[in-house]
């Protein structure tokens, strides 16, 4: 298939491993953000490839895994509301809250449906005006611009009954709180190929300076991470610590100049709680005053919930990449797909979703 | 694919053309269409590999080696 088979090539893919074996001098930590590209990483065994060469440590960049119990209980506060019609992508549905999910809510008679976009969302309001539509705008830098674009749009077309609930997180604030940790072994990084094909790259230079640490903008596919990794060998072996681009098919460095416009328009930067991890200073996205009116915690009073995380879920450690899925005691025994402790294992991004797919739950003896 | 609308997907634009007042493109993934919002990649053209999110094209997808 076009576009998919020259990146998943295993000729081209065994040469690339034995580069990196031969090339790396210590099995070099190295951090992928993205919970898109840990699951191509492990679907395709590549961490196991590589053992001995690169240590492959996963990120927190799975959105729906970051989103704060708070906010999953105040997206069950305003489903369980009579006149709401609540949206979300299919990832929140069993996203574990106190008192259940938006799946369990529904089952119970709440008005809550799937959608694709905020723009099906918005259309719901239109076709529904005696009905409250709000969209569960959850998400990194990737999916800001189409929620800013469906509050935009219900501003410029005065859509009242349309608000969105925000938890959009930023990767950059979490990479630098990463490397604050005293204890952190990280020595380079895989950046999100997606989150930069809409922000650029000029933001990791800036990490990359401070830090002295390398990264590489890579895509998703094997071939992709497998040429990323061997480019930051190669820099972590000649004590480089660049920012290089490996997806240039998609990314350059400004980004998309019209959707950072559009983000920064609808939203400004603020502190966010990250589920497991607690609250990293301006490492999120919240509606500008001049949107408030869409801004669903406001308009459903529900900003008083808080709560504490579970402690039986260890997702924070591994969303810092401090433990792998396989040391949870809990994983696939107390916390499986069907029955999850947390969401890392519900989340298509997931880390411990993935360990559980490709079967690495053998390695915990379960 | 549709429970996973924070996914970007990768498709090739057939069609551009203006719906209510926007502009929009319609885009083929696999032999499926989708209709997009073209307004963050305003010279987009008809032929250009877009990746795509939630019904929004993000950016144009360079073919390899160009």
């Amino acid at each position: 298939m076009k576009f998919v088979d020259e990146y998943r090539d295993p000729r081209l893919a065994r040469e690339l491993v034995a580069y990196i074996r031969h090339r790396s001098s210590r099995p070099w930590p190295i951090m992928e953000i993205c919970g898109g590209q840990t699951h191509t990483l492990i679907r395709y065994g590549i961490d196991r490839l590589l053992e001995g060469a690169v240590t492959l440590i996963h990120g927190p960049g799975c959105p729906v895994c970051v989103t704060p119990l708070e906010k999953i209980d105040r997206a069950l506060a305003i489903a369980r509301q009579e006149e709401v019609i609540f949206t979300t992508f299919g990832d929140m549905m069993r996203v574990p809250g106190t008192g259940g999910d938006l799946l369990s809510v529904k089952a119970r008679g709440a008005d809550v449906r799937m959608v694709y976009s905020p723009l099906d969302a918005l259309d719901l309001a239109r076709q529904h005006p005696d009905r409250e539509v709000v969209f569960f705008a959850v998400g990194f830098e990737t999916t800001a611009p189409a929620n800013a674009m469906a509050v935009w749009m219900a501003k410029k077309e005065d859509i009242r009954n349309f608000s969105v609930l925000v938890s959009h997180v930023l990767v950059p604030p979490a990479i630098e709180a990463l490397m604050e940790d005293p204890e952190t072994e990280i020595r380079g990084f895989i950046a999100p190929g997606h989150v930069c094909t809409v922000m650029g790259y000029t933001a990791y230079e800036e990490l990359a300076e401070r830090y002295q640490i390398p990264f590489v903008v890579a895509g998703f596919e094997p071939l992709d991470l497998l040429q990323g990794l061997a480019m930051l060998v190669d820099q972590l072996e000649e004590g480089r610590h660049e920012v290089q681009n490996q997806y240039t098919r998609s990314v350059c460095r400004e980004g998309n100049p019209h959707a950072r416009a559009l983000v920064e328009e609808v939203f400004e930067v603020t502190d966010m709680t990250w589920r497991g991890i607690g609250v990293i200073p301006a490492s999120g996205l919240r509606l500008r005053a001049s949107y408030a009116a869409w801004d669903a915690e406001q308009k459903f009073q529900v900003d008083a919930i808080h709560r504490e995380e579970s402690s039986a879920c260890i997702a924070g450690a591994i969303l810092q990449g401090k433990k792998k899925p396989v040391d949870c005691p809990a994983f696939g025994q107390l916390c499986t797909p069907e029955h999850p402790l947390g969401a890392p294992m519900v989340s298509s991004e997931g880390a411990c979703a993935a360990y559980y797919a490709f079967r690495r739950f053998q390695e915990a003896g379960a | 694919m549709m429970d996973q609308g924070e996914h970007l997907v990768e498709g090739k634009v057939v069609e551009v053309f203006q719906q209510g007042g926007y502009p929009c493109a319609c885009v083929s993934v696999r032999g499926v269409r989708w209709v997009v919002r073209a307004d963050l990649i305003p010279d987009v053209e008809p032929g250009d590999r877009v990746l795509f999110q939630g019904r929004i094209a993000l950016a144009r997808v360079e073919e390899a080696g160009s």
